[in-house]
């Protein structure tokens, strides 16, 4: 009888192959194809694209996004930690308003709030009006359209990937083990670092997974807040794909920035587990 | 005063009013626990802000300054006029509606399959795993996937890949549900005769209802919301509203947008709030009584 | 009495982990059967088995002479009732019970029946629209009865259905489920670990440990003569000797407490009733003598039949000389003489006996119970035997193999005091062998 649990399962896993299993692969071949003058895929394979890739120019880019992406990662967590605590005090109630509230704003098109970000921040936007009203400032300022911007830009977006899950593992917290560190005589800052801390390491790792992991692949952000001089590996891909239609280059640097982003998670793990100690969610 | 603690906040003075030896720096556990507090009410200013004022400037009378010129509702009205407009929410309609549907099709018989495999891990990350690559990877996997097959792009290309991104949220909701539930339910309808489908039928299917729904409406918002998969493998008749949305916006500020942006929130609120009371509803009764230990 | 479940050597293994091994067990119809042991002795899948939730890795299930190993529990007639009710959250009271049915699609009117049937028995004509979380522990546990024996089934099997109540509750649960038993005739296969619950309830009761059935029998049978170690203490208590060879258990009710300073009142009044013999060092002399082996029991049967007891079971001179050495007290008390327990004339006397301190003194329900912690390992006087002293102790973890517990009702006589010094004594026929 459970044999027929098989029957089920065959559409869904043909689906998932298909559509995940197979492109995936396709990138990877992709990857290694020559490309003619025309953009048109020729027969033969080849290392070029990864070679390429290799030189300091893109290599740099690549190496930029990843600290980009560890830089949101670690923003929001500076950002998201305290947060999530707070929610984690609350009546239970108050919780779910809470969460609600926080939840809110990620649920709408990360595009649109990017671009609400922009109305606030350029030279003729919100905050500037405001400021050059109240008599503060004599020019806009230039709020907009560099790095600074484009880090707030993610770091909002990305914020509740980061709250959910280390507020989840706030609330399985036992507060016992925290009376205990009172008791013994920790400073509430101690009892933090060598008890909360640690005991919600898994939360923080799903976190830090899911913001890092939408991070390094981020076209759009850069693109609305960063202007023409952010070029991220994800613009750069976007852009193979579209005017420059080297698809092989491209699905070169979508390969290098998966694993590498890949490769980032599997060290993230190591480290915090060391500092941890227990399975993430 | 934590949930699985005593209160921390009454109990630790002595008599003299002073802090317990036990409990030094209560004091300042209270400084700490305010600052945290107002740190958090004015984090979730900030992250409201920006929508608050989308919103109020779509109503904004002027068309490029920051200041407020009026209240108005015209660029709504010209909304519902911008043919372009409507073409893409009915293309975003539909594309969620459709995406929505065969992920539910075939997310469920998934959870389902894999709950009686006792999850393994394999073929779970086989679900899962579409989360964890960059959403740039897998537009341009799909694309590169139908510029194989030769298949033109349009609607059914991106209804494809939003089921993709679908059916684990589907698979999850349905999973946690069914881990729930339990295997004692689905033993006792064996016991009382049921063959496996009508147990599936009569038995599973009623109590996942809730989590099918909530994860419908979850999809539902997130085929909606889409851009970057939408971006790689939407055809020139197929756009949806954020990618006219992006259109718009490398053009430039308008206040079209701004409307167009905040029917996009209130309609995403209203989905998510109904998919949360669905769930929550659901939840109560139809979860597995343990037995309670009261006086009969 | 025909047999309704045959088990014939039926094993479970997960991978390499035997959960069951090989047992075979006949389940008599019309019987109330409890399966009883600790968690992990494999008597839920030996349940799980016969109602077809597991397959045996090899044997054979019978229903009533017909194999059914293979069939899926819904082609079985049995029905179960789980540990945590496993009700259909969404359906009412009502729907629950009438599932089954519904599956084998009786005529709606005889639904309607036994539906209402089902309802008054158990009380519940009142609740039946409710939903299961509407219901407390208690009614929830008589409507997965009453869904289970609606059907009419064969057997009733009942994993720890009880194990979620409070004991008062419990109780009386117990009650209605044995007098349903009893009303009904279904042959019920029950699962617990509570062996006071087994006790109660069950014709039989088949006591497992470890995969293995060690015993099966009434509850008399368990109680009074347990076969092997584990039932022995795993069934109420025990105290545990060595006998030669073999091990022999003896129950705290059995176990007779004499402080010492009673002992020459007892030993007096049993002599006085046989011949008066000169107390004191030549009452030691001669208990000496006759604990110095064969040869001295006849001088001992010489003295009078007080002390023939004593001569029987004589152990080496070494034991013998020990125990003498030791026995000699003041006032002429006779070194655990055991012979005088009783008055010498119905010729049976208290048999196995030592010395020792007591340790605590227990009150438990009705019952006092004195734990005595006896001297030395070694046996003290002739005929007593040493403590079970095999390595691999069965004495639950903590209990001192040395201590011996006496149970007696409270007040029964004057109360003892904790460091005084007391004599043990039994009878041999509360003495029950134990293989193991």
């Amino acid at each position: 009888m459970l044999r027929r649990g098989g029957f089920f399962a065959f559409f869904p896993l043909a689906w998932m192959i298909l559509f995940f299993v197979v492109p995936t692969f396709l990138v990877v071949l992709l990857s290694f194809r020559e490309r003619g003058t025309l953009g048109e895929i020729l027969p033969g394979y080849t290392l070029e694209h990864y070679r390429r890739l290799a030189d300091p120019l893109y290599m740099g880019i690549l190496l930029d996004s990843l600290i980009v992406a560890v830089v949101v990662t670690l923003l929001c967590l500076a950002l998201g930690y305290p947060l999530a605590y707070h929610i984690s005090r609350q009546s239970r109630r108050s919780q779910r308003v809470w969460l609600f509230l926080v939840i809110l704003p990620f649920l709408i098109n990360f595009l649109i709030r990017s671009y609400a970000w922009v109305i606030l921040l350029r030279a003729q936007g919100v905050v500037n009006t405001a400021l050059m009203k109240l008599g503060l400032i004599s020019q806009p300022l230039p709020l907009l359209y560099n790095d600074g911007a484009v880090l707030l830009g993610m770091v909002y977006g990305l914020l509740p990937f980061m709250v959910l899950p280390v507020y989840i593992s706030l609330e399985r917290l036992d507060r016992r083990k925290l009376e205990a560190a009172y008791d013994l005589g920790a400073t509430p800052l101690r009892a933090f670092w060598h008890v909360t801390l640690p005991l919600t390491m898994p939360g923080v790792l799903t976190g830090a997974t899911l913001v890092f992991v939408s991070s390094s692949g981020m076209f759009v952000v850069p693109e609305v807040m960063g202007g023409a001089q952010s070029a991220l590996i994800g613009n750069v891909i976007q852009n193979q794909f579209l005017s420059a239609r080297n698809w092989p280059f491209g699905s070169a640097m979508s390969v290098i920035l998966t694993l590498a982003s890949l490769a980032m998670i599997a060290l993230m793990y190591r480290a915090f587990r060391t500092a941890g100690g227990k399975e993430p969610m | 005063m934590g949930r699985n603690g005593t209160d921390l906040s009454g109990a630790d003075r002595d008599t003299a009013g002073r802090p317990e030896r036990g409990n030094r720096g209560v004091t300042s556990r209270t400084v700490y626990r305010r600052a945290v507090a107002a740190y958090s009410i004015a984090m979730l200013a900030v992250l409201h802000a920006p929508l608050v004022v989308l919103i109020a400037y779509s109503f904004n009378d002027s068309r490029i300054n920051a200041a407020w010129s009026g209240f108005t509702w015209k660029w709504y009205v010209s909304l519902l006029g911008n043919e372009r407009v409507l073409e893409a929410l009915g293309n975003s309609l539909y594309i969620a509606a459709m995406s929505t549907l065969i992920a539910a099709l075939l997310g469920v018989p998934a959870a389902v399959w894999l709950h009686r495999r006792r999850r393994s891990a394999l073929w779970s990350g086989l679900f899962y795993l579409p989360q964890l690559m960059p959403d740039i990877f897998m537009g341009l996997a799909l694309l590169i996937l139908f510029s194989r097959l030769s298949i033109p792009l349009g609607k059914w290309t991106v209804i494809a890949a939003h089921v993709t991104f679908c059916i684990p949220v589907v698979v999850l909701f349905v999973l946690a549900r069914l881990s729930g539930i339990g295997r004692e339910l689905e033993e006792a309808a064996y016991d009382l005769g049921a063959t496996p489908r009508q147990t599936f039928f009569r038995v599973t299917l009623p109590l996942l209802v809730p989590a099918i729904v909530s994860a419908m409406l979850l999809s539902f918002t997130m085929s909606l919301d889409d851009f970057v998969i939408t971006f790689f493998v939407a055809g020139p008749e197929s756009t949806t509203l954020p990618l006219y949305i992006y259109g718009l916006v490398k053009r430039g500020v308008s206040p079209e947008i701004n409307a167009l942006s905040a029917l996009m929130v209130a309609v995403t609120i209203l989905l998510v709030a109904g998919a949360e009371l669905v769930r929550r509803r659901g939840e109560t009764p139809s979860r597995a009584v343990q037995p309670k230990r009261k006086e009969t | 009495m025909t047999t309704m479940i045959r088990l014939k050597s039926v094993e479970k293994r997960f991978g390499d982990r035997v959960v069951i091994s090989p047992l075979s067990l006949e389940v008599e119809e019309g019987e109330f059967l409890t399966l009883l042991g600790p968690s992990g002795c494999g008597k839920t899948t030996l349940l799980r088995i016969i109602a077809g939730f597991e397959t045996p890795t090899s044997g054979e299930v019978l229903l009533d002479g017909k194999p059914i190993t293979h069939l899926p529990p819904y082609r079985r007639d049995m029905n179960m009732v789980f540990q945590h009710y496993a009700l259909f959250p969404h359906m009412t009271v009502e729907d629950n019970i009438r599932f089954g049915m519904k599956m084998k699609k009786l005529p709606l009117d005889e639904q309607n029946r036994r539906l209402e049937e089902a309802l008054e028995y158990t009380n519940l004509s009142e609740y039946r629209r409710r939903r299961p979380h509407e219901l407390s522990g208690g009614q929830q546990q008589r409507v997965a009865v009453a869904r289970a024996i609606v059907n009419k089934p064969r057997v009733l099997l009942l994993d720890e259905p009880l194990s979620a109540l409070d004991y008062q509750l419990r109780r009386k649960l117990q009650v209605e489920l044995k007098n349903l038993q009893r009303d009904l005739g279904i042959t019920f296969v029950y699962v617990t670990h509570d062996q006071e619950e087994a006790m109660a309830m069950s014709d039989r009761i088949a006591v497992m440990n470890r995969g293995v059935i060690e015993q099966v029998g009434t509850p008399e049978e368990i109680y009074l003569r347990p076969r092997t170690l584990f039932v022995a203490m795993f069934v109420g208590e025990n105290n545990l000797f060595r006998k030669g060879g073999t091990t022999v258990a003896v129950r705290p009710e059995n176990i007779r407490i004499v402080p010492e300073s009673a002992l020459a009142e007892e030993e007096r009044a049993s002599r006085a009733a046989v011949e008066p013999v000169a107390v004191g060092a030549a009452a030691g002399a001669a208990a000496a003598g006759a604990a110095m082996g064969g040869a001295g029991a006849g001088a001992a049967a010489a003295n009078g039949p007080a002390f023939a007891a004593v001569a029987r079971g004589v152990s080496a001179v070494g034991m013998a000389a020990n125990g003498a050495a030791a026995g000699v007290t003041a006032a002429g008390a006779v070194p655990g003489a055991p012979a005088a327990g009783r008055p010498a004339a119905d010729g049976t006397g208290d048999y196995g006996g030592a010395f020792g301190t007591v340790q605590d003194i227990v009150f438990v329900g009705g019952l006092r119970k004195t734990f005595v912690r006896v001297d030395a390992d070694e046996p003290l006087v002739s005929g007593v035997l040493p403590l079970y002293d095999d390595a691999e102790s069965v004495y639950p973890s903590g209990r001192d193999r040395r201590i011996v517990i006496s149970c007696d009702t409270a007040g029964s006589r004057p109360p003892l005091r904790k460091g005084e010094r007391v004599a043990i004594r039994w009878a041999p026929e509360h003495e029950v062998t134990l293989s193991c």
